[in-house]
């Protein structure tokens, strides 16, 4: 124990060091950048930024990788409360209750919210990562093609039952996301459906435009037509609201550590991704408020269990990249990659010769989100004017904004058509009250549920259904989740009529 | 007018973005540049890459970027622009067809002769590219401890059920192994797609989810011990690299025996079939996987000069350095004569019908076009 609290304090002041420093400043910068502008992300960030980390010592190249990913779900929560438009799917339930708060003039609160959150959770569950160490081959060789099929249907039970006041209805529209998801070549078969002969279909419908379509387009109609700004001015001038979202962290404190816990398993887990995380998290967090009511309509609470999941997420999935050379994403291969550039192996290595840069690695995504979050609270003041910009200047910025996002995708036209058609969609459900959550939800982990439902029966057959414990257990929430959302919208329907 | 006709002033201004954002990118690639004076001083010169940043190709194409840059008239600046989709046609297809032939835009296109070679639905003829050279590719048969089967001769004589893991039951890769599995006449394998990445495959082979994949050695390589020793897999085999001579000899960093040596020790009497001949095939198609192409159309002064630089810049000591440091292994290069006459062959060996007849069994998804 005092070898790992001295590998613990060494990494530390490794961080400290000039040069060190001043690279995790320039990833937390560039962190923010992926973050923030739609159809960049984490991932992007580190492929485009893995050339220059290498050539460097461990300390300073780790520094500037990991302080660029640990920041970026910090920044894309900001698109998502001020104009409503997630550009990830990890900012999905974010955007539930941050847009509304931003809608009456609470945007630096949640802002606020959001950013304490994702500290406190990447502190918790840095310290929880001590606890689990040794368990750690245990958690990752319990989940198999069964669990990740679960798990997946669990994020669309969540999404769809959570998300507005009709069950049936998020139901409804998480499969048709499902259904959305199964455009593309399937890997089970290696044949290409719903693509009507088009190449650009081959890979399915890209996540990035669908979303920003769905969102973005029919925010701006609506700004354009109200021509109004998208706080109620009538509530008084902006506030800066950071105070207020700190007190939100204190006070839900044992909610945000939870959801920390939740969304780090789910990072340690390599291949169930943010979105179920915070879905995850956000389903735990209505499930046990007594009062959860104002889900979904602008509760903090919604915020802060999101973004304290998908914050604690990415020390999760580094922890398995680090110490058993599985990664735990995307993101985290192209970080073995750099592991292996610099001449570092995964392995029992970095559990003993090289624990302080193990350590080191921990703080990184600690103190990034640290310095992120204070970055973050002082731009706050500015960032929130745009909330109350007119819709003539801020609809446009914002439109144009979503297009170059979209066009990131492919860099083909295809892309603005399918931006295009997306809003026409979004628009439309928007104004009939059907969600537009589940639908995201639905596109995004579809891979996930069909491709692991797929290995599973192709390797199990029916044996998983009884004789794995998790799906057991997850399967009978899953049924609970719906039948309790529909007694809730039976009982909702009830008390209404007169 | 609009106004006139009741249209919101607010709503023209949402078009108005829409209409400037639409022309600024279809105006994107048009303007100046070029081999001006037969130097790119200057200029800013791209790789297209046809799969997304972060992956294998792209991390390949980043590491020789500096490399190009430094060994091209005029020393360019060498970026990296990533157009993905459709297992890399997308990015091929804009090279083929979209992209300007004035040399300031190089396709590392990956895997297209492969996928030219066997999918009905390519509309490329790869042959038209101004081709400057391109890579070869290995890939490593990893197997799970469980399995039992501690040499390839097992291969034959296991008698339970293979799974192999993969990114797509088509994948050449998984076609080449059920082609030397049903050679051997090894016992029953199940391709289980949809393990979309190496890492994928890697986890549900160590879990003994599944107990066979194919990986490529620069993944495998610089953590071989861990994965041999704590990881429970072993390295049975290797696809190994087709030489000048037409045999396939092993890479010099892993002594596993090739494919094709197995072919021949285990099912010596199928060497010439049909099925033997579409393996070759693939060795073939595989041998560019990595091909560096021009636009069709690019000046041949142009060409010379990339070709030269690319033959220096995967020549140069410190790109060797570089990959050495990565672990990535072994790279046999090809140039632009080689790989022209190799996508040549390519073609012809997969029109042989009785060829044809054998891919259409083993994989019918890919005949389907």
């Amino acid at each position: 124990m005092a070898d790992m609290l001295h590998a613990a304090q060494l990494g530390f002041f490794n961080l400290l060091i000039p040069e060190v420093f001043l690279f995790l400043v320039i990833g937390i910068a560039s962190g923010l950048f992926f973050g923030l502008v739609p159809g960049l992300s984490g991932l992007t960030g580190m492929g485009m930024l893995l050339p220059f980390a290498i050539g460097q010592p461990p300390e300073v190249a780790f520094a500037f990788l990991l302080g660029m990913y640990a920041v970026t779900t910090q920044a894309d929560a900001i698109p998502a409360i001020l104009i409503g438009v997630p550009g990830t799917s990890a900012a999905q339930a974010t955007y539930l209750d941050g847009y509304p708060m931003a809608r009456r003039g609470e945007a630096g609160r949640a802002l606020s919210a959001s950013y304490f959150a994702s500290v406190f959770g990447t502190i918790v569950f840095a310290g929880v990562i001590l606890l689990i160490l040794p368990f750690l081959r245990l958690i990752i060789d319990g989940f198999g093609a069964p669990e990740f099929f679960i798990f997946g249907v669990f994020g669309l039970v969540m999404a769809g039952s959570l998300v507005g006041d009709n069950v049936l209805r998020g139901l409804i529209v998480a499969a048709f996301g499902l259904l959305l998801a199964t455009v593309g070549f399937t890997g089970a078969t290696g044949e290409a459906r719903y693509t009507f002969g088009l190449v650009y279909l081959e890979d399915g419908l890209p996540l990035v435009p669908v979303a920003l379509g769905l969102f973005a387009i029919p925010e701006v109609v609506d700004l354009m037509i109200r021509g109004s700004s998208i706080a109620d001015r009538t509530r008084g001038a902006p506030k800066g609201g950071a105070l207020a979202g700190l007190r939100d962290v204190v006070v839900n404190g044992w909610l945000s550590a939870r959801a920390a816990v939740i969304g780090g398993v789910c990072g340690v887990v390599p291949g169930l991704g943010g979105s179920v995380a915070e879905w995850l998290a956000y389903g735990h967090a209505v499930q046990t408020a007594k009062d959860n009511d104002r889900f979904g309509k602008g509760d903090v609470r919604g915020v802060l269990a999101a973004e304290a999941s998908t914050a604690a997420q990415k020390p999760g999935a580094l922890i398995p990249t680090v110490a058993l050379g599985i990664p735990g994403n995307a993101s985290m291969a192209l970080l073995m990659g750099a592991f292996l550039i610099v001449g570092i192996r995964p392995g029992q290595e970095m559990l003993h010769e090289r624990l302080p840069l193990t350590f080191q690695m921990v703080w990184t995504v600690v103190v990034a989100n640290l310095i992120a979050a204070v970055v973050c609270l002082i731009l706050q003041r500015y960032l929130i004017r745009l909330c109350y910009l007119p819709a003539a200047i801020i609809g446009p910025a914002i439109l144009g904004f979503m297009v170059v996002g979209a066009n990131m995708a492919t860099n083909t036209f295809a892309d603005l058509i399918v931006f295009l058609a997306a809003g026409v969609v979004g628009y439309v459900m928007k104004h009939t009250g059907w969600p537009r959550v589940p639908l995201i939800i639905g596109l995004v982990l579809g891979a996930l549920v069909e491709t692991n439902f797929v290995i599973t029966s192709q390797i199990y057959g029916y044996s998983w259904l009884w004789e794995r414990p998790i799906v057991l257990v997850v399967g009978v929430v899953c049924v609970l989740t719906i039948v309790g959302g529909i007694v809730r919208g039976y009982r909702k329907s009830r008390t209404k009529r007169p | 007018m609009f106004s006139r006709l009741g249209v919101p002033s607010h709503i023209l201004h949402v078009f108005a973005v829409l209409g400037i954002a639409t022309t600024l990118v279809a105006l994107r690639d048009a303007g100046p540049g070029g081999f001006e004076g037969g130097t790119f001083a200057g200029q800013q010169v791209r790789i297209v890459v046809n799969f997304g940043a972060g992956g294998t190709t792209d991390l390949y194409a980043r590491t020789l970027a500096p490399f190009l840059s430094k060994h091209l008239p005029g020393q360019p600046v060498v970026y990296i622009e990533n157009k993905p989709g459709a297992d890399g046609i997308l990015g091929a297809s804009y090279a083929y067809g979209m992209a300007k032939p004035d040399g300031l835009t190089l396709c590392l296109c990956n895997g297209v002769a492969t996928r030219w070679a066997t999918r009905q639905d390519f509309a490329i003829d790869v042959r038209q590219f101004v081709v400057l050279g391109s890579t070869q590719e290995n890939s490593i048969l990893l197997a799970w401890d469980g399995l039992n089967v501690a040499q390839p001769a097992d291969l034959s004589t296991y008698d339970g059920r293979f799974l192999f893991a993969t990114h797509s039951a088509i994948a050449p890769g998984a076609v080449r192994t059920r082609l030397l599995l049903e050679a051997v006449g090894s016992a029953r394998l199940d391709i289980v797609g949809g393990y979309w990445s190496a890492n994928k495959s890697l986890a549900a082979t160590r879990r003994g989810e599944t107990n066979l994949t194919l990986i490529a050695p620069s993944f495998y390589l610089p953590q071989a011990d861990q994965l041999t020793s704590e990881g429970g897999l072993r390295d049975l085999a290797q696809l190994g690299y087709l030489t000048d001579s037409g045999r396939v000899r092993r890479s010099r960093d892993i002594d596993s025996p090739t494919y094709d040596e197995i072919w021949r020790a285990l099912a010596p009497d199928s060497i010439g079939s049909p099925a033997h001949r579409l393996a070759m095939a693939f060795y073939m198609a595989s041998s560019v996987q990595r091909l560096f192409a021009l636009p069709p159309g690019t000046d041949e002064r142009i060409a010379k000069a990339w070709e030269s630089a690319l033959a220096a810049a995967l020549a140069d000591p410190g790109y060797a350095a570089m990959r050495k440091a990565q672990g990535a292994g072994e790279i046999v290069y090809l140039d632009g004569a080689k790989t022209r006459a190799r996508l040549a062959r390519i073609m012809a060996d997969f029109q042989d019908p009785e060829v044809l007849s054998v891919l259409a069994d083993v994989a019918p998804a890919l005949r389907k076009g």
